[in-house]
């Protein structure tokens, strides 16, 4: 088992999320796809800005 | 009845005319269902019985003198991922979901119900709007009514599909990366994403909390305009439903541009991204006839595009596996094989990149609204290219659906039929300010005014019979 296949495999045990070898394969292939656009967000543009989540202490 | 009306408009009138009856119009659209939709896969259940009585009862109101506006007697198809007091809701899996329990209407039903409304049946769509296509389901299988072998877009599947085949004439779909606008543009037909928390979403299944939204799907913009109206305003079964005023969405639909500023984002929607040459060329034909209607057109770019794209898929990867999670674990097997795994996706998503996608959001939001200073709308192809076969890589397509980045920023976007190209339909994106549905209304109906794509149907060897 290569790094990002146990990365994946202890990511699904933590869920307590039970797949197939093939499906395993599917995940680990589009974990380093779905890490890159979650790392392409961290942009120093974004630094002014506030997360665009709604909350009122009021409600 | 001899010719079924094809929009909401048409039908309304010929009901009070006294030409039509909603009855005979329910079951003619009943009857064409059951002769046609093994082969469409457009109901996930039709209401065969309640109909043709809801229709009954519209019938005698109407002669009575109580006339309950325009959607009265009107037979109306809705998403299966909205309640709806008839049955449960499947959101189109075996894995049962608890938000929208049987015997009660969704707010958007409930006001539909109340308007005269004739519910007709609910409709098919992707596994609780994310999966695709998948035939070991044992569940209906969309297709699409112009060529049985491609895809009706998704997820507002059956809706779209229905509409474009006669099964009803007026559907309700939901979006969050594009569910609305993706189907219609695939089929022929109008759908108009709201600006979120315009429409409640009570009692419908969520995909993504942040990002869903709940909307008229029609042939016509005009149609669109009319189901907006009854459906639009804050709701206090929904924290998210906002208190904006709700205009009148027909004022202003005259087919007069003037004054209108278009923008055109073609720096992310052309060649250069893959998008099929065909269809840009559709879309550029609309853009001219928008033109001659008196709208000023230039060119504008989302500078953040590509950011806006990835914090999209970043949210709602991980609000779906926040909602998914536990039947994740508990159901993976009862799951479709393709959405169990695009739902698992968001498990390689993790605090931080939440945050910093709502982050990115913030700033997008700040980016779009400046050029929706200096334009009125944005206008973009719906779709890059033509409704794919059905055995298609969808994951590979994903970068030709233009529609999550207006989920991002929650702001209006229609999609409108605009031609064929091989012979399937072609839809352009008209995005607005927040809580502007009115121009985007405006503009999508001159359009509509000077052409007739919206009223075609499908025809050819390869089309629903």
């Amino acid at each position: 088992m290569n790094n990002v296949e146990q990365i994946v495999a202890n990511a699904l045990d933590e869920a307590g999320i039970v797949v197939a070898s093939e499906e395993l394969q599917m995940l680990v292939a589009v974990y380093d796809t779905i890490r890159q656009r979650a790392a392409s967000l961290y942009v120093g543009d974004a630094e002014p800005f506030e997360p665009a989540d709604v909350f009122s202490a009021g409600d | 009845v001899t010719r079924l009306p094809t929009t909401i408009v048409e039908a309304a009138a010929a009901l009070r005319a006294g030409g039509l009856k909603s009855v005979d119009l329910t079951r003619s659209m009943l009857e064409r269902a059951a002769a046609i939709d093994d082969q469409l896969g457009c109901f996930i259940v039709r209401f065969d019985e309640t109909a043709l009585a809801a229709a009954a009862e519209a019938d005698d109101e109407l002669a009575a003198g109580a006339d309950r506006g325009p959607l009265h007697g009107i037979p109306v198809g809705i998403k299966d991922l909205l309640a709806a007091r008839e049955g449960s809701t499947t959101a189109h899996s075996l894995v049962p979901s608890k938000v929208a329990p049987p015997g009660v209407d969704a707010e958007v039903v409930a006001r539909l119900r109340g308007a005269g409304a004739v519910i007709i049946g609910k409709t098919t769509l992707s596994e609780y709007a994310f999966g695709a296509p998948d035939p070991s389901a044992g569940l209906p299988l969309p297709r699409n009514p112009w060529d049985l072998e491609h895809w009706p877009g998704g997820s507002s599947s059956g809706t779209a599909s229905g509409l474009a085949a006669g099964l009803f004439l007026g559907g309700i779909g939901t979006d969050t990366g594009g569910s609305i606008r993706i189907p219609a543009a695939c089929c022929g037909i109008t759908g108009l994403k709201p600006t979120y928390g315009r429409v409640p979403k009570s009692r419908c299944i969520p995909l993504a909390y942040s990002l869903d939204t709940v909307g008229p799907m029609a042939r016509t913009v005009e149609d669109c305009g009319l189901m907006l109206q009854l459906i639009s305003g804050p709701a206090p079964s929904d924290a998210t439903s906002a208190n904006a005023p709700v205009p009148d969405y027909l004022a202003g639909l005259s087919g007069d541009l003037t004054g209108v500023r278009v923008g055109v984002e073609r720096a992310h929607h052309g060649a250069g991204v893959g998008t099929d040459a065909e269809v840009i060329g559709r879309v550029e034909e609309a853009i001219a006839h928008l033109e001659q209607a008196g709208a000023r057109v230039e060119e504008v770019v989302v500078e953040r595009y590509p950011l806006a794209e990835a914090a999209n898929l970043v949210i709602l990867h991980a609000e779906a596996f926040s909602h998914h999670q536990p039947n994740l674990r508990d159901r993976w097997g009862q799951y479709g094989s393709f959405t169990r795994l695009l739902l698992t996706h968001g498990i390689f998503t993790n605090g931080a990149d939440y945050v910093q996608a709502q982050r990115v959001r913030s700033m997008v939001r700040a980016e779009t609204r400046r050029l929706l200073q200096d334009v009125d709308v944005i206008v973009t192809p719906t779709i890059g290219v033509t409704a794919p076969r059905l055995d298609a890589d969808f994951v590979a397509l994903m970068p030709m659906f233009f529609t999550g980045v207006w989920n991002v920023t929650g702001y209006p976007a229609l999609s409108v039929p605009v031609g064929p190209v091989g012979g399937l339909p072609v839809g352009m994106q008209i995005v607005g300010r927040p809580f502007d549905e009115a121009t985007v209304l405006r503009v999508g109906d001159a359009y509509q005014r000077v052409t007739d794509w919206h009223l075609r149907t499908p025809a050819g060897d390869r089309a629903v019979g």
